[in-house]
């Protein structure tokens, strides 16, 4: 095979983070009125709800705090901070700028935000490998997270959950896992969006299946192959962007691959698809849990829309870094149910006057 | 109208907030928190600031029913005084569920949250809070 630029780039280290509430779907279908099983439709059994005091910070925060344990580096040799995000809290001022403060990461560095729906982040693990293959910086910091938002009794509601998941990118004789190659698909498809100041996205239902996630994935992972070489049967994994328990299936199977090779690295339904940390939460679980040389595709996907497609090869420096780090599962299994009052309360879907 | 924080004052000494950073005296050894520019101890100004472990000891917690405005969403509020390294820290605990759990001696961590918002348009204000080790 080619030798890409992308080879001379890896993980160093990875980590997720999941909040401890989780809401059923059957106190949304009853809050509702949906018909009961609406949830498991989608492939869903909970999802993830962020407490008062969390956001698309905190979470980052969190996982990248995982990220920096496992890749055993002094957090001033991260020479850029990418904070993928569709939830950010502030509409002007970065949230990079205060997860690299508060992880000592400043003040040499860049650092910004990146908005592309659900792939906001790939977009920055794409860039961290161009500027470290260059030679321009050594380690990046890539972060997936997001609270993300979902209009109340929407259907959107059963899967729109919290989490992060973040990467440390850096030279590949330093990876767990290194990439061997990736490709883009980018076009104007407007399947999923969010007006400025709106609260809440809209969708176009159906629109944001073949359009939208399906053509932009299956044309993101053909690239790759071409580009490649590599065929379905090559990989040992696959994980593609997780808005529900289906779709990553569905779309697995038009591509040639076994659900057996998707199942694994799918947490969606049991935390909710977390936007930019989605397809990133499927390789942090595998990264957790994987042998040496099994090789992996990733392929996330933003709305509006575009898909980037990875082959990932894992190395044996995976083993001892496993460890360092709490894995994503151990937030999957540390949880608390909650009502849909609660949840409420939680989202601050509740007008209150006064106490602001 | 709440009142707001002082913008400047929180961002000179967010590095305390964002890390539970202390003051460690060069000369007779004494650490404290939150960090000064003389020693209570001994008067030296010769102070390092010192980022304490992740990890401490829970020594005591309350449980506030009546908290201000901007925490009612919070309600009941933890508070706990934990040793973290060579110095005791008082804040909030978070994510608790069991109350049994909340001991002397329980293993809690540092954890970065959200402590207030400036109303609908103003800053937020993130710093460290605990929460108990579930390792």
């Amino acid at each position: 095979m080619v030798i890409f630029p992308e080879e001379k780039v890896g993980i160093v280290g990875w980590g997720s983070y999941f909040p401890i509430y989780r809401i059923s779907m059957g106190e949304l279908e009853r809050q509702w009125g949906f018909p009961p099983g609406t949830g498991e439709g989608l492939g869903m059994k909970e999802k993830a709800v962020a407490a008062s005091d969390e956001d698309a910070v905190t979470m980052g925060y969190e996982a990248a705090r995982n990220a920096i344990l496992r890749a055993e580096i002094d957090s001033k040799k991260i020479g850029a901070v990418f904070f993928g995000t569709e939830s950010k809290p502030y509409a002007v001022k970065p949230s990079a700028t205060i997860v690299a403060q508060a992880l000592g990461i400043t003040p040499n560095t860049m650092a910004s935000d990146l908005e592309f729906a659900c792939r906001a982040a790939s977009e920055g693990m794409r860039a961290s490998i161009g500027l470290i293959s260059s030679g321009m910086i050594e380690f990046a910091l890539v972060i997936g997270s997001d609270t993300a938002q979902a209009n109340p009794g929407d259907i959107l509601e059963f899967t729109a959950s919290s989490g992060a998941t973040a990467f440390v990118l850096g030279p590949k004789p330093l990876s767990a896992a290194y990439f061997e190659a990736s490709f883009s698909y980018i076009t104007d498809t407007p399947d999923f969006w969010r007006r400025s100041l709106s609260p809440y996205p809209l969708h176009g239902e159906a629109f944001t299946g073949d359009p939208a996630y399906f053509d932009h994935i299956i044309n993101a992972v053909r690239g790759l192959m071409e580009k490649t070489g590599l065929r379905p049967s090559d990989f040992d994994f696959a994980v593609f962007h997780q808005p529900n328990g289906k779709y990553p299936i569905k779309v697995g199977e038009r591509l040639g691959f076994t659900k057996e090779k998707i199942l694994p690295g799918l947490l969606t339904p049991v935390v909710g698809n977390t936007y930019n940390g989605s397809a990133f939460q499927g390789l942090s679980h595998l990264l957790d849990t994987v042998k040496p040389g099994t090789r992996i595709l990733m392929a996330p996907f933003g709305s509006g829309a575009g898909s980037d497609a990875y082959s990932i090869v894992v190395t044996d420096k995976v083993e001892n870094k496993k460890n360092l780090a709490p894995p994503a599962y151990f937030y999957v299994n540390k949880k608390v149910s909650i009502s849909y009052s609660e949840y409420a309360k939680f989202r601050k879907l509740i007008k209150r006057i006064g106490g602001d | 109208m709440m009142e707001r924080l002082s913008i400047s004052r929180f961002w000179r000494i967010k590095d305390l907030h964002y890390t539970f950073a202390y003051s460690k005296c060069k000369k007779c050894g004494h650490a404290f928190y939150p960090p000064k520019h003389v020693c209570p101890k001994c008067g030296s100004r010769e102070l390092e600031l010192t980022i304490p472990p992740r990890e401490g000891e829970l020594l005591s917690w309350t449980k506030l029913y009546e908290v201000a405005p901007y925490f009612e969403n919070e309600k009941p509020l933890y508070l706990g005084l934990v040793k973290l390294g060579e110095v005791k820290i008082m804040a909030q605990i978070v994510d608790v569920f069991d109350e049994s759990l909340l001991k002397e001696g329980a293993r809690v961590e540092t954890v970065f949250r959200k402590v207030k918002e400036d109303g609908n348009s103003g800053l937020i204000y993130y710093a460290m809070k605990f929460r108990l080790t579930s390792k």
